[in-house]
């Protein structure tokens, strides 16, 4: 009976989301309709530019770029932020220590990180992969630092009590204590990833998603700009859905059995 | 029989409260002994104190074990871990072997009866199940002493019953020493050897009393006879609190 209920109001919950989508895109139909296609292309012409692109084999080559990019700097930034990040956790001297910098650099505009990579490294991979290591990095960090810090002092108390090695607290205690901050960090950390990923490679990159949107500009297609955006949306939204989600949901398994 | 712990004139003070003075008292290899005073008179900090969790301002300690184990008042169960696996956490550093470090937690669930729950997660078990678990988890890592801060202080009077039952079981069986600390006086009547009665503010110790097996029994006349000398005891310790207030 509750669970005919639960997926009533699921439903429910679904379609309104899905009404939410609906209203955009008649809003934008009737926007197409008073502009020409130059300022605002229409729907159906939007999609069908993006199935050309991908029925041509257009959209791989950028999309790897670019997907590459992501991971690489996203990786990087998992490797760096957490280890600052459990550092910052364990001793609360370099915790407080890093509290202010990741303040600072949290409020540097990332369009800075793309100029200032530019500058440095000059236009290609980099600055794109550089932009995102500057602006995942105190994201992980200080998630991952706040983790530790909200760790049961009972659990952490008991531990100690047993006078178990600091490893095997690492393994069987700090990490997945930290597993859903951690999930969360990413996931706030991925959604700004694929903006700035492709900014910076619309600035400071000669291929990848930003730059097919820079080409779109020049040549004023805006009906290709359009599908490449929705090609991010996707991307986006995939990451969460398809990948942070079902591993965050693995991880934790053990807060949903009852 | 060799003591196991010796505290000698130990003096703690929280935030210039003096909570504990000139606090004396022993426990010897084999023995179960119980704390008994009122709530918040000080019982756990010693219990702490013991077990290093906390520094004294004054006095010594002379510490006969080599490894403890600390039995709280909570569970204190890893949520991500199941039953198994939480008794298989505190023996990893001292069994290289997983499969005896399996067998280990194994046979201490059995003795908790409940073996056919070593996969549950915490959140699946009830809160006496889930104190037998970390009973189970600190008499696996074969302690030298056991320290009990009120265990079963928030479980059922019937469930008690059977916790304390089968601990005093285990704890006999295996000739175990352990640290009682209570406010309950009939559990710790039917669990110790001997008693300590504190007073409070500053705590220490007020009586001894020694228990024999025959008195542990809940039909035996000395029993009743020795709750009312507890509880007229410690009555005058909340009367005295009383007019202090």
């Amino acid at each position: 009976m509750d669970k005919a209920i639960d997926r009533r109001k699921d439903l429910t919950n679904w379609l309104k989301r899905l009404s939410g989508i609906v209203v955009l895109f008649g809003f934008w139909e009737v926007l197409s309709l008073f502009f020409p296609p130059v300022i605002v292309p229409s729907v159906e012409r939007v999609f069908l530019t993006f199935s050309q692109l991908l029925l041509r084999g257009e959209l791989w080559l950028p999309l790897s770029h670019t997907v590459t990019r992501v991971l690489m700097g996203v990786g990087l930034s998992i490797l760096l932020g957490g280890g600052v990040g459990i550092l910052a956790g364990l001793v609360k001297g370099i915790y407080e220590a890093i509290k202010p910098v990741v303040v600072i650099i949290e409020n540097i505009p990332p369009i800075v990180w793309v100029i200032v990579a530019i500058i440095w490294f000059g236009l290609g991979a980099i600055p794109p992969v550089f932009a995102i290591i500057s602006l995942a990095v105190p994201i992980i960090s200080v998630h991952l630092a706040q983790g530790i810090r909200d760790i049961d002092p009972s659990l952490r108390e008991m531990a100690h009590s047993f006078n178990v090695k600091i490893s095997t607290k690492l393994y069987h205690l700090y990490l997945p204590a930290i597993t859903g901050t951690f999930f969360s960090a990413l996931s706030v950390g991925f959604g700004l990833t694929w903006r700035v990923v492709v900014m910076a490679e619309f600035f400071g990159s000669m291929s990848g998603i930003g730059n097919q949107l820079n080409w779109a500009r020049f040549n004023l297609e805006t009906d290709k700009a359009f599908a490449y955006t929705i090609l991010v949306v996707s991307l986006g939204l995939m990451t969460e859905y398809l990948v942070i989600r079902p591993l965050q949901n693995w991880a934790t398994r053990w807060r949903i059995r009852k | 029989m060799r003591t196991m712990v010796k505290l000698s004139g130990v003096e703690k003070t929280f935030n210039s409260l003096k909570v504990i003075k000139n606090l004396n008292f022993w426990v010897l290899e084999g023995e179960v002994v119980s704390l008994i005073g009122l709530s918040g008179c000080g019982k756990s900090t010693t219990l702490r104190i013991v077990a290093n969790l906390e520094k004294t301002d004054k006095g010594t300690i002379n510490r006969g074990f080599k490894r403890l184990a600390f039995i709280f008042q909570e569970p204190r169960l890893l949520p991500w871990r199941t039953a198994l696996e939480n008794i298989v956490f505190v023996l990893k550093d001292r069994i290289s072997n997983k499969i005896e470090r399996q067998q280990i937690a194994l046979h201490y669930l059995k003795l908790m009866k409940l073996d056919q729950f070593k996969n549950y997660y915490p959140n699946q078990l009830s809160g006496g199940m889930k104190q037998r678990i970390s009973v189970a988890r600190a008499l696996a890592i074969n302690p030298d002493i056991i320290l009990m801060d009120e265990p079963f202080s928030d479980l059922d009077f019937p469930l008690r019953l059977l916790l304390i039952d089968s601990l005093q079981e285990i704890l006999k069986k295996e000739s175990k020493t352990a640290i009682y600390v209570t406010h309950d006086i009939r559990d710790s009547l039917l669990l110790s050897d001997r008693i300590y009665i504190l007073t409070t503010k500053p705590m220490h110790v007020k009586e001894e009393l020694y228990i024999s097996t025959e008195m542990k029994k809940m039909s035996n006349p000395k029993f009743l006879e020795l709750e009312e000398h507890i509880i007229n005891l410690l009555k005058e310790d909340s009367l005295r609190e009383g007019e202090n207030k």
